[in-house]
Order: C-alpha cells, then sequence, then structure tokens
C-alpha cells in the first residue's frame, strides 16, 4: 500500500492493492489512498540532458530541460519533430538515464535506481500509450486476455484482475470486444484497449506518445476523452506528445519542446516564451519570419515594464557573423 | 501465466512459419538424440543374432559328454549340466528363453549273437519325430529297435523280425522298423548335432573316401528306445551326450554378458569335472565377435548422433534466433509493462519452450519410429526396436540443449533495451570475432593430423574418430566462408552501382548486410558438409562392401556340394554346363603357408564364372585361364573293364635278380596310389592284374636292393591293358616319352637327389628308352609327367609378393609346390589367402584324391543359381549349402560400421534437408520484413520483377554459396578421411578398397537436395515479391 503513495520510496514490485476497492466508478477506478493529493510535483526535471550516439558522433536530443508538472495536471508535449520530445517522454518512464540532470515521478528520484526498481516504478506508477495502436498490445491475445497481460506481475487475485479487467473494457468501450484478438480489432478499438491497458495498473502517470495521430477524427475525439475521464475521476497526470491542436487545446497545458530546450508553454489559451536559465529564449516559430534565425535583436526595457525586442537595422553591417542579417526593414518587437 | 496457453497458441499460429521451423527441428533433435541409442541397442541385438546364427547348429550349442555305464548315463549328465547351466544364466527360466531343450543322446556298441557283428545301438531324444520311417513304427519299449534301410536289406530283416544280440538283457531285439537316414541336409539341421558316422557310418557320406585296402564300412546305429538302456547291466559301456541348443531369435543385447560368463563357466564347472562330464562350447568365441562388432559400431553411433545433434542445435539457434526477433517488440512491451526480469525471460521463451516441450515426446518417437523403420530394412529380420530409458534420457538431453539454444539465440532480444527496440537501432549482430573461427580450424588440422600420423595402427576406435573430422572441417569451411561471402557482395558495391540493373544492385547489398546471412551460411555449408560426407562415405561403403561380398564368395553364388561316390564333379559340371560359362567347379584345401587357401579350378570356367572386379589381378582373366593351364602329358587311362596291365621289357641292363617292376595305380574312385608289382624284372611280358578301375598308370618303379644304387637301362614297349578279353594297347602311353615320362629318384627327399637317369623314345614312340639312375635307398622311378613342376599359381599379394615358387599343401594334404604366374590382389573365393590352380594338375598331384578337409564347391554365374543347382540335384549331387554374394553383401550391411554408415546418412540427409529449409525460411522472413521497402520500391516505380529477380539472386546466391561450400568441405573430407574410416569388423578379409567417392550416387544425390532448395527458394522469392504492394506504406511497420 506504501507504494501508492506519492513521494515514497520504491521498494516492492507488486502494485494496487488487494483490498478490492478498485471497482470505483472512476475509468480504471484507482484506490482511495491513491486519490489524495501527493505532496511532491507529479514530474519534476532539473537540467535534463540527453546526449544520443557514440564519442565523436554525439547528438543532444534535451539541452536542459527544466520541467515541474504538478499532480493531477494535463500536460501536452508539443514541437517540431526531433526537437526531443519523445525522448523526454521516455526520460519520464525511466526508460532512459539522462546523460546530466535529474528527473524525479511523483517525488521519487529515478537516478540511481536499479533496473528491478524501475521495472517496478513503470509497474506502479507509470502508464504508456504509443503512437502505434498495434505496437501496444499483444495482437494474438484478447482484449481481456491483453489487460490481465499488463496486470500479470501484480499481486492481484486472479478475480480481482478480471474483474478490474472487464471494468476497464467497460469504460472503453470495449465490452463486446473482451474475447476477440486485439490483432482483430480496428485502429480506434486498438488504441481504447491500449488505454485501458495502460491504465490495468491505476498509475498516476499517464504517459502518450502521439495517442491520436494514426486515428480517424471521430475515433481520436474517443481517445481523447477518455484520458479527460481518467483524469478527472482519478487525478492521473496526464503528459502527452502531440503535434495535434485538438489534442493539445483538450490537455489545457501545453509545454513546447524546441531544440532540445522547453522553448515555450500555454495556459489557459495563452502561448508564453520560457527563458531558460541561462537567459535564452526560443522563439515561437510563428515570429521567426520577423526575427529569421541570424539576425540580430535588440532587447530593451519597455515602459511600463516587459523587455521589448526588436531587430536590429545597421545599415549593412554584418556583426553576427554569419552573414544572415536581413536586408534592413523596421524591427517588431515581442514580449 | 494465466491464460497463457491459449495465448501462446494463437501466438504460435501467427508466426506459423517460424514456429512449425523451430518444432521440427526440434524434433529432429530429439529424434536424432533417440535415434542413436535405439539404433544402437537394436543393431547389438541383430549383430548378436547373427553372431549365433552360425551355418552349423553345433556351433552355438553347449555340449556335454560324459562315458560310462550306459544304463544311467543320460540322466546322469542332463539334469546336473542343465542345473549348472541354468544357475549361471540366472534361473530355469532364462535357460528356457535362450536354449532350446536338451537334445540327448546314447551309444553303445554291442554284438549280434551268431555274427558277432559289432551293431551300434543308440537312443536320441526325440528320434521317432525326426527318422523318416519307410516300414512299421518307431520302437516304443524296451528291446525294440528300428534299423536302417541298408541293414535290413543287408540282413534281409522286416519288421516283426528279431536280432538276437550277445548281451542277454538285450536279446532278442524286436525290429519295429525301418528308417531312411537323414540326408546330408537334415544332417546340418538343429537336431542331429553328434558325429553323423557314429550313426550312420555306411551312407555316402561317411565313406567318400575309402581305401581299397580299408575295411567295409559298419552298419548304421539300431535306434532304440530309453528304456533299453536302463535294463542293461552296469557292465556294458558307452557315451553319453547332450547338446542345448541356443536360440538366437531369443538372445538380446543385454544378455550378451550373462552368456558369455554362464558358458564360460559352464566350461570350467568343477561339479560336472568332477563327474567325469568333458563339456565344450564355442559361444564364448562368438560372443567375443559380437562383442568386437557392438566396439565397431558404438563410436561411430555416438559421433555420429553427437555430431547431427550440435548441428541441429545450430539449426535451432538459428531459426529460434529469428522468431526471437519476431517477439522483440513483444518482449519490450512486457518490460514496459513492468515485467521483471525473470518474467520478461518466462514471456519472452514461453512460445519456444512450449514447442520444445511438445518436440520432446515426438521427437522421441519420432526418432524410435523411423529406426524401426530403418531396422527392418538393415538389421536382422525379426529384430526388436525398443525405446530404452537411455533414448529417453538422450531425447530429454537434446532437449535441453534446444533450450539453451533457444536462450542464447533469444538473449539479444531479451536485453536489449525497450528504446533501441522501438528506435530498431541494435539489429545488427555482434561482430564476431576469430576465436571461434581458430578454434575449429585448430580442431579439424588436430583431428586430420591425428588420423594421418595413427591411422590404423591404432585400432578401429581411432578410426572411429576420424568422424569427427568431417563435421569439424566442414564448420571451419562453414565459418571461413560466412565471411567471404558479405565481402565478396561488399566489393560488387561499384560494380553494381555503375551497371548491372536494380536487381543486381540490391541483392549485393541486401546479402552483404543482412545480419543472418552468416548464421545462413555456417548453417548449410555445415550440415552439407556433413550430408556430402555421408553420401560419399555411404555410396563408397556400399562399393566396397560389393567388393568384400564378391571375393568372399567367388562368384554369384557357391554352392558347397558333395560328388556322388566314384563321380567327377568336374565331369557333371561340364556335362550340365557344357558352354563352359555358367558354372565352375572349385576343390579347396586350407593349409600353409600364411594359412592359404587352395582353390583348385577349371580354369577357363574359372575366368568366366568368377568376380572379377576391376583392381583384383592386372591380368585379363582369360590370360590367366591359359597360364594357369599349360601343356602337360594326358595321364595314361586304364579302363573301367580292364582286368590286368602288361608291358614289354626288353635291352634290360644293370638290374640284380629278384628286382620287382612296380605298377603305381590311381583309382578314380577312391584316389591314392596303390601299387601292383611284378616280382622279377627280365625281358619280356611284364603282366599284373587289375580291378577296381577306371585307373590312371602314374608310374613305374624298380625296385632292387635297398642297399645298393641303381644303374641301368630297359626298353619299354607295348603297354596295354587285358578289356573284353584281349590286350589293347593303352592311347598315347608312348608316345612322345621324353616329354611324357620324366625318369628320377621314386622318392622326392632331398637325399635321393643326384643322376636320375634319361628317357627317350623310339621307333615312331612306340617304345621307351630308360636309362636308369639312382642312389642307394632311392628307387629309379619313370613318373607321368601330367603335371607341371612346379604348377602355375595365381596368388594373393597376401601370401607371397615374389614370383618365386613356393610350397602350399595340395588336395591331398601333401606338399606341392606352385609357382606364381600371377599376383593377384585379390583372388576371388580367398581374396588374400587364395592359391588358384587348375584342379585337373591338383587331382593329378593329389593322386586323385578329394577327401579329408576339401571342400568342394560349384560356382555359378550370375542368373544361373537356380538352373545349376536343379541340375546338380538331379545328378545326386548333395547340395549342404549355398552362399550368395547377395546374401555375403546383406551379412557386411548388418556389421557394425556398415549399420553407422547407413544411420549417418540418414540422419545427415534430414539434417541437410532442415538445414536448407530453414535457410529459406529465414531468406523467407528477411524478406517479409522487407516488404515496405519492397512497397516503397515498387511505388517509386520499380519494377516488380526486378525485385523478384533480386530476392531470387539473393536466395540462389545465399543458399548456393553455403550449400556449395558444405559440398565442396564433404568432398574433401571425404578424400582426406574415408580410408581412415573402418568399414568392416577386424577380421574380415578383404580386396583392395576404394574411397573416391562415386560420382554417380554421390552427383545425384546433391543434384537432388539442390533442385529442391532451388525450387523453394523460387516460391518464397515470389511469394515475398507477392505480398509486397504501394498500399502496405499506409500501414505502420509491425
Amino acid at each position: 500500500m506504501s507504494g501508492t503513495e506519492a513521494g515514497t520510496a520504491v521498494s516492492g514490485t507488486e502494485s494496487g492493492t488487494a483490498s478490492g476497492t478498485e471497482s470505483g466508478t472512476v475509468l480504471g477506478g484507482r484506490e482511495p489512498a491513491v486519490a489524495a493529493a501527493p505532496a511532491a510535483p507529479a514530474v519534476r526535471c532539473e537540467n535534463l540532458v540527453h546526449v544520443f550516439g557514440t564519442p565523436g558522433n554525439e547528438v543532444a536530443a534535451l539541452r536542459g530541460v527544466d520541467l515541474v508538472i504538478e499532480p493531477g495536471e494535463m500536460v501536452a508535449l508539443l514541437g517540431p519533430s526531433g526537437a526531443g520530445k519523445t525522448t523526454l517522454l521516455w526520460h519520464l518512464a525511466g526508460l532512459l538515464a539522462p546523460t546530466a540532470g535529474m528527473v524525479e515521478i511523483n517525488g521519487l528520484p529515478l537516478a540511481g535506481l536499479s533496473g528491478r526498481a524501475l521495472t517496478s516504478m513503470r509497474l506502479r506508477e507509470v502508464g504508456l500509450l504509443l503512437q502505434n495502436p498495434a505496437s501496444n498490445l499483444l495482437p494474438s491475445r484478447t482484449a481481456l486476455g491483453n489487460v490481465l497481460f499488463a496486470q500479470s506481475p501484480t499481486r492481484r487475485t486472479r478475480v480481482m484482475k478480471r474483474k478490474r479487467a472487464s471494468d476497464l473494457l467497460d469504460r472503453v468501450g470495449l465490452a463486446e470486444a473482451a474475447r476477440r484478438p486485439a490483432g482483430l480489432l480496428s485502429g480506434g478499438e486498438q488504441q481504447r484497449l491500449a488505454l485501458a491497458v495502460a491504465l490495468a495498473n491505476g498509475p498516476r502517470l499517464l504517459l502518450a506518445d502521439e495517442p491520436t495521430s494514426q486515428l480517424d477524427p471521430a475515433s481520436a475525439a474517443d481517445v481523447i476523452e477518455l484520458i479527460q475521464a481518467a483524469n478527472a475521476s482519478l487525478g492521473t497526470t496526464v503528459v502527452a506528445v502531440t503535434h495535434d491542436p485538438e489534442v493539445a487545446a483538450a490537455l489545457g497545458r501545453t509545454i513546447t519542446i524546441r531544440d532540445g530546450r522547453v522553448g515555450g508553454a500555454g495556459h489557459g489559451g495563452r502561448e508564453f516564451v520560457v527563458i531558460g536559465k541561462d537567459g535564452t529564449l526560443t522563439l515561437p516559430a510563428d515570429v521567426l519570419d520577423e526575427l529569421p534565425p541570424g539576425s540580430l535583436a535588440e532587447a530593451t526595457r519597455a515602459e511600463g515594464g516587459g523587455i521589448l525586442l526588436r531587430r536590429a537595422d545597421l545599415g549593412g553591417t554584418d556583426l553576427s557573423g554569419t552573414g544572415g542579417l536581413g536586408s534592413g526593414g523596421a524591427g517588431k518587437e515581442h514580449q | 501465466m494465466r491464460g497463457g496457453i491459449g495465448g501462446i497458441w494463437r501466438a504460435l499460429r501467427q508466426r506459423a512459419g517460424v514456429s512449425i521451423g523451430i518444432l521440427v527441428v526440434a524434433v529432429v533433435a530429439a529424434a536424432a538424440a533417440t535415434t542413436g541409442p535405439v539404433y544402437d541397442a537394436a543393431a547389438r541385438t541383430s549383430i548378436l543374432r547373427d553372431a549365433l546364427a552360425t551355418p552349423t547348429v553345433l556351433d552355438r550349442s553347449v555340449e556335454a559328454t560324459s562315458t560310462g555305464s550306459v544304463n544311467d548315463l543320460v540322466g546322469n549328465l542332463t539334469k546336473p549340466a542343465s542345473g549348472v547351466l541354468a544357475d549361471h544364466l540366472g534361473g530355469p527360466a532364462q535357460l528356457s528363453r535362450l536354449f532350446q531343450p536338451p537334445l540327448q543322446d546314447v551309444l553303445a556298441q554291442v554284438l549280434t549273437g551268431q555274427q558277432g557283428l559289432q551293431v551300434p545301438i543308440t537312443w536320441h531324444s526325440g528320434q521317432c519325430a525326426h527318422l523318416r520311417m519307410t516300414a512299421g513304427t518307431c520302437p516304443a519299449a524296451a528291446r525294440q529297435v528300428m534299423i536302417s534301410a541298408s541293414f535290413a536289406a543287408q540282413r534281409h530283416l522286416k519288421p516283426g523280425d528279431t536280432i538276437t544280440m550277445r548281451q542277454a538283457a538285450l536279446s532278442p531285439l524286436t525290429v519295429t522298423g525301418v528308417y531312411a537316414p537323414p540326408s546330408l541336409d537334415e544332417l546340418n539341421s538343429a537336431y542331429w548335432l553328434a558325429d553323423p558316422c557314429d550313426h550312420f557310418a555306411h551312407e555316402s557320406y561317411c565313406i567318400a573316401s575309402v581305401d581299397v585296402n580299408a575295411a567295409p564300412p559298419g552298419p548304421d546305429a539300431l535306434f532304440t528306445p530309453a528304456a533299453t538302456f536302463a535294463a542293461l547291466p552296469p557292465s556294458v559301456q558307452g557315451q553319453a551326450a547332450a547338446w542345448w541348443v541356443l536360440n538366437p531369435q531369443s538372445a538380446h543385447a543385454r544378455d550378451l554378458g550373462t552368456l558369455t560368463a554362464a558358458a564360460q563357466a559352464f566350461l570350467t564347472d568343477s561339479s560336472l569335472a568332477g563327474a567325469n562330464v568333458a563339456t565344450s562350447s564355442t559361444i564364448p568365441q562368438l560372443a567375443a565377435q559380437a562383442q568386437s562388432d557392438w566396439s565397431a559400431l558404438d563410436v561411430p553411433v555416438l559421433l555420429v548422433t553427437v555430431q547431427l545433434l550440435l548441428l541441429a542445435w545450430l539449426l535451432l539457434f538459428l531459426i529460434a534466433t529469428d522468431a526471437a526477433e519476431a517477439r522483440a517488440a513483444e518482449v519490450a512491451l512486457a518490460r514496459l509493462r513492468g515485467y521483471g526480469r525473470f518474467r520478461t525471460v518466462a514471456f519472452g521463451l514461453s512460445e519456444p519452450a512450449l514447442l520444445l516441450l511438445f518436440a520432446f515426446p515426438a521427437g522421441a518417437l519420432a526418432g524410435w519410429a523411423a529406426t524401426w523403420a530403418l531396422s527392418r530394412i538393415l538389421l536382422r529380420p525379426g529384430t526388436p526396436v525398443a525405446l530404452p530409458w537411455l533414448a529417453v534420457a538422450a531425447a530429454a538431453l537434446a532437449t535441453l540443449g534446444g533450450f539453451i539454444a533457444i536462450g542464447a539465440a533469444s538473449r539479444r532480444a531479451l536485453t536489449r533495451p525497450v528504446t533501441q527496440q522501438w528506435k530498431r537501432t541494435s539489429r545488427d549482430a555482434a561482430r564476431r570475432g576469430w576465436v571461434l573461427d581458430a578454434v575449429l580450424l585448430t580442431g579439424a588440422a588436430a583431428g586430420l593430423a591425428e588420423l594421418f600420423t595413427g591411422g590404423y595402427a591404432t585400432g578401429a576406435r581411432s578410426g572411429s574418430l576420424g568422424l569427427l573430422v568431417p563435421g569439424l572441417l566442414g564448420l571451419a569451411a562453414a565459418v571461413v566462408a560466412s565471411r567471404l561471402l558479405p565481402l565478396g557482395c561488399r566489393l560488387a558495391f561499384g560494380a553494381t552501382r555503375r551497371g548491372g540493373g536494380t536487381a543486381l544492385f540490391l541483392a549485393a547489398r541486401h546479402i552483404a548486410r543482412r545480419p543472418g546471412g552468416t548464421r545462413t551460411t555456417i548453417v548449410l555449408a555445415a550440415a552439407f558438409a556433413l550430408a556430402t560426407f555421408a553420401v560419399s562415405s555411404y555410396a563408397v561403403g556400399q562399393r566396397n562392401i560389393g567388393r568384400v561380398a564378391a571375393a568372399q564368395v567367388g562368384a554369384d553364388a557357391a554352392l558347397t556340394v558333395q560328388a556322388p561316390p566314384g563321380q567327377d564333379l568336374g565331369a557333371i559340371v561340364d556335362r550340365i554346363d557344357p558352354d563352359g560359362t555358367q558354372a565352375v567347379v572349385v576343390d579347396q584345401y586350407p593349409g600353409a603357408p600364411k594359412q592359404a587357401l587352395l582353390l583348385a579350378v577349371q580354369p577357363k570356367r574359372y575366368a568366366s564364372v568368377a568376380s572379377w572386379l576391376p583392381g583384383f589381378v592386372a591380368v585379363p582373366p582369360r590370360t590367366l585361364a591359359a597360364a594357369l593351364s599349360p601343356p602337360a602329358a594326358a595321364p595314361v587311362q586304364i579302363p573301367a573293364t580292364a582286368t590286368g596291365l602288361r608291358v614289354k621289357v626288353s635291352a634290360l641292363t644293370g638290374v640284380k635278380p629278384g628286382t620287382a617292376l612296380t605298377f603305381w595305380i590311381s583309382q578314380t574312385a577312391s584316389g591314392g596310389q596303390t601299387p601292383v608289382a611284378v616280382s622279377s624284372l627280365r625281358d619280356g611280358w611284364m603282366t599284373v592284374p587289375m580291378s577296381g578301375c577306371p585307373c590312371q598308370v602314374t608310374m613305374m618303379t624298380i625296385d632292387g636292393p635297398p642297399a645298393e644304387p641303381a644303374n641301368g637301362r630297359l626298353t619299354l614297349s607295348d603297354l596295354q591293358a587285358r578289356a573284353g578279353g584281349s590286350w589293347v594297347p593303352l592311347s598315347g602311353a608312348l608316345a612322345n616319352p621324353a616329354l611324357s615320362w620324366l625318369a628320377g629318384p621314386e622318392s622326392p627327399d632331398p637325399s635321393c637327389a643326384g643322376p636320375s637317369g634319361q628317357v627317350t623314345g623310339g621307333n615312331g614312340g612306340q617304345h621307351i628308352d630308360w636309362k636308369f639312375s639312382a642312389p642307394s635307398g632311392c628307387g629309379p622311378a619313370l613318373k607321368r609327367n601330367d603335371v607341371p613342376s612346379p604348377m602355375p599359381a595365381l596368388v594373393s599379394a597376401g601370401v607371397t609378393r615374389s614370383m618365386d615358387p613356393l610350397t602350399t599343401l595340395g588336395l591331398d594334404g601333401r606338399g606341392v609346390s606352385v609357382k606364381p604366374v600371377a599376383l593377384a590382389a585379390a583372388v576371388p573365393g580367398s581374396p588374400t589367402r587364395g592359391i588358384v590352380v587348375d584342379r585337373t594338375f591338383a587331382l593329378r598331384a593329389a593322386y586323385l584324391t578329394t577327401g579329408g578337409l576339401v571342400t568342394e564347391q560349384v560356382w555359378t554365374a550370375p542368373g544361373a543359381l537356380t538352373r545349376i543347382r536343379s541340375q546338380l540335384a538331379a545328378a545326386h549331387v548333395a547340395i549342404t549349402s549355398v552362399a550368395t554374394t547377395g546374401d555375403a553383401r546383406a551379412a557386411l550391411q548388418r556389421q557394425g560400421p556398415a549399420l553407422a554408415s547407413v544411420l549417418f546418412l540418414a540422419i545427415a540427409g534430414a539434417a541437410a534437408l532442415l538445414a536448407a529449409g530453414a535457410a529459406v525460411l529465414g531468406l523467407y522472413q528477411a524478406g517479409r520484413r522487407r516488404r515496405h521497402e519492397y512497397a516503397a520500391l515498387l511505388a517509386g516505380r520499380v519494377a516488380r520483377r526486378s525485385l523478384r529477380a533480386s530476392l531470387l539472386i539473393e536466395q540462389v546466391v545465399v543458399l548456393g554459396f553455403g550449400a556449395l561450400t558444405g559440398i565442396a568441405a564433404g568432398l574433401a573430407a571425404a578424400a582426406l578421411v574415408l580410408r581412415y574410416v573402418p568399414e568392416f569388423s577386424s577380421g574380415v578379409p578383404t580386396p583392395p578398397l576404394l574411397y573416391a567417392p562415386p560420382p554417380g550416387p554421390v552427383g545425384e544425390a546433391l543434384l537432388v537436395v539442390l533442385l529442391a532448395i532451388s525450387a523453394a527458394a523460387t516460391l518464397a522469392a515470389l511469394a515475398v515479391v507477392r505480398a509486397a504492394r504501394p498500399e502496405l506504406l499506409r500501414q505502420a511497420q509491425p
């Protein structure tokens, strides 16, 4: 039971409880203890750096990500392809070891955890939903078998597992398809089933990698709705990598990763740029036509507070060293 | 794993190709492991039964004999001896299982009352069932007898008559029946084990060679019930014997030790010795022969099984690697879902493990069934094929090895980080070091070195170890070759980029970069090396078995016969085969030097009928026939009706009074030399009486005082025989005297060497002038020069390597000088110990004697056996046994090495086919994984036929390279190793054996396999390309 409390050390391999309280009315009903708000953030990254490749052939996927996600938040990770979103997601799932920096999940620092402890953490704390519906599932097993498969490492009784699996399938609208092999389900059904599988052990953190990218709009809407339901009923923290604006809008908070850094954030429909620890600033793409890469800009304090960022016009003198200065024109200020 | 079996079953069905591949290979591995022990056990029983099923029943019997008072002799012998034998065998049940009920015989010599004729009287257990009655009934009470037909005729007796005997307790004996003595064939049955001449002395098979001066043969035995002996007083002495005949079909391999120990213990049992019971048996020698054959079987079977088991494991590793890659995504998912290490391993291995668990019993049963089927063809009919615990353990071990192979194959997929799996960054196999290559090359070189330096000198065990060399050579060639193919394809990158079309461009890159290519080459090359070696070994073995069988028997068939008394077998065969191409008489006499066997043959027939195989002799057989039969004087024949013989002597000088002239006569019927003398040699007619002809005059001697030397001369003319009341000249007797007669001493003793006289002729060949001279004690003799001396002979190189004359034993057992006209690498009929001479000369040299140790045979040409056999029987020639080359070949094929060779062939062939199947399957799987790539190429307007050609080229190159590498390695191994691998049990005389694999059978077998592979590869390529459609690009890659 202790494993379900936020911020406690991870030590066991089992997950969930044998109390029989999973039959809640919420999606993927979770133990009442979990419903209590944890004190620690659901996700905290500090200066997270990850470098792929071999010496002499390195590629920095993450360049110092600082991020805090509170329990119960729903966050969309946005950004161009290759920006590092998926790498960040894998770090949150404990699948990668940082080159530098740290990651905490529900107050548990992942650094230094053994492989066994990380496995246990994933079992109890994290649900993962992958982009390709088929890759979330064992195609030869039934829908029910897939949910049971996810629960297999837990110490729940067989009856409890089956009841929980049936409830989950019911919630995702697959009760009728429980006995059908997963490989024979449609793409939308497979992704709904994948969500049920991800929630099988009542995770407090649901990680989704482009969960709707291969679905038709109706199926995508179903999946978003189910994710929202899980968040609403369980307080499950949701972090989803997506390119889909509708998903981003549905999740509320957005974090934009650019070039391995947190480049922007959105709250309540407003978009913000994020200033890095070293003062770096990554501009959103829609203003780059005004301040194209290589151009010089002048940052000045604006009257009434704030900073005014204006493209500098030095009369043709190249001060950047890149030869990228524009041909002039009036600079624009971005606040 | 909950709900696991159903899920696993569905998963196995989903990956049916790989699943079936794993299952088949695992079944074959278990079957291969099972086959070895099952086959070994069955073959041991077959070998033991073959060894015990001796042509002569007595050889597989235990015999106990005793002499003494006959009234209770047989009972006192049989009961304790049975008890002793049963004790040593482990009880009466074992005794009755392994041996037939004992045959008992008691025999005494008794005298008839009036004439005092000595007659054998006997009781032989079961006599009423085995003697054919021609009149009356079998005696049932004491003092009743049955008599032989010849005895009845001689004594004018019939059923109901009585015979008065000297012993009061016997007299009178009542004749109840007349029996027909058993034929020679019947005497060879398991019933008549006693010396037949003790019981049937009057029959022809006991009087085949009788000296004209010897006493007439005795009567056949009187057969009476045992009760007759019980009534006799103790003073009547006789002999009793009991035989326990082993039943070969009851013997199992496990009985050998007990049987040997029991027979040996029986032979040395002190209680029997104390009771004056003599024991004998050749069962220990037969058992030792079987044991020797076993040792020639065990090691090859073990090595064959182990090699093929290793190959099966390697194959399993190959297929399981593909299977593990196919499941890698699911394994990654399990780890993502929080599965721990052990649970992940269990999940990852569940499918192949289930297949292996099924394969264990299935493979064991399949191995047993395959061995059973093989045994029906190869082993002695009726040999049981059991499933011993060792076979089950071996199958379990093979399955365990399969688990290890699958674990090793799956290790990478089970331990690969989840993110790498998703990114597919670790699909390339780790670089292989050179350690394995070095170990295999060193092992192969060491094996070859040991073989070359040890060879036969260290015995069969070392030779058997040579079977490891093909496997090592094959693997060494495979691992080296596996590096060459990708290298070669990389070198072709530039050329295929500049030209050659899309197909070659793609094929070269796929071959060079496909991670499974190396494994495919290794497995294919190793499997084909073993298969090629096995096919070569089998083909060479079969050819050599044919050569040995032909050389042992001598012709297509050899009938051991006995001619009717007084008739020459050669004349009979001349009559029934006037063309001289279907049958030949071969008289055999074993003797010195070097255990040589004299084969007295009809040379022209021998040249036509005997099995002359390449390499046996350098000279054409017809040339040899002429060389064996140089011109010689014809014998001086005296007709059958002759009653006298005379010669006219004149111009006699140098003899003292009382000197005799002796004619030495050989009778055609009985052989030998009989002297007939005229006591006083003088001028005039010298006449002697003559009887028992036809005869031949072999020599005339002058027998003067032995203490004085003889020197003189005489003229002989008009040598005549009296027949039909008148004297008739003996044809050609005095013609060409200088060549037809030889003057010399009578005795061949070296002390008689010296001046030997001279023979000249005159008057147109009508007389002989004989100038004689001989030292004292050595009578001068005039010998008929009808036998060349030394006699020309074809001699086995195993007897001598010199062309100098040598002395061997003639048909009468006396020394005879022979001169090789050619040395044969192998002589048909006695490959390494044969001395072949002209039968006519041999008979003359032996003075027509063909008794004693001489074995008379008639050899027949292919297809002539039935006709010759029936015509011989019609000519009253007794046929005692028939040996055919086919039977000899079958017997050799049931020897240990041949049995191992067949096992090797069967399993290696199956392994090669499996390897080829697995390789095709692997290439097909690799092609399927590329179907998205092909779909993209199709979408990019690359022609489908180019893709098809690309895949076909890839398959043909990979499969062909592996197969050809293996075939080359196998042929090299065959060339290097085969001569060191024992093909026959020790002690089998062999002609020169040929070791070059016959191109026909080997080429055909390999061609069939290559065609099958090509067909499978083509079908696989077509299937893969057909499945590649541009629509696939809309689906995510699995």
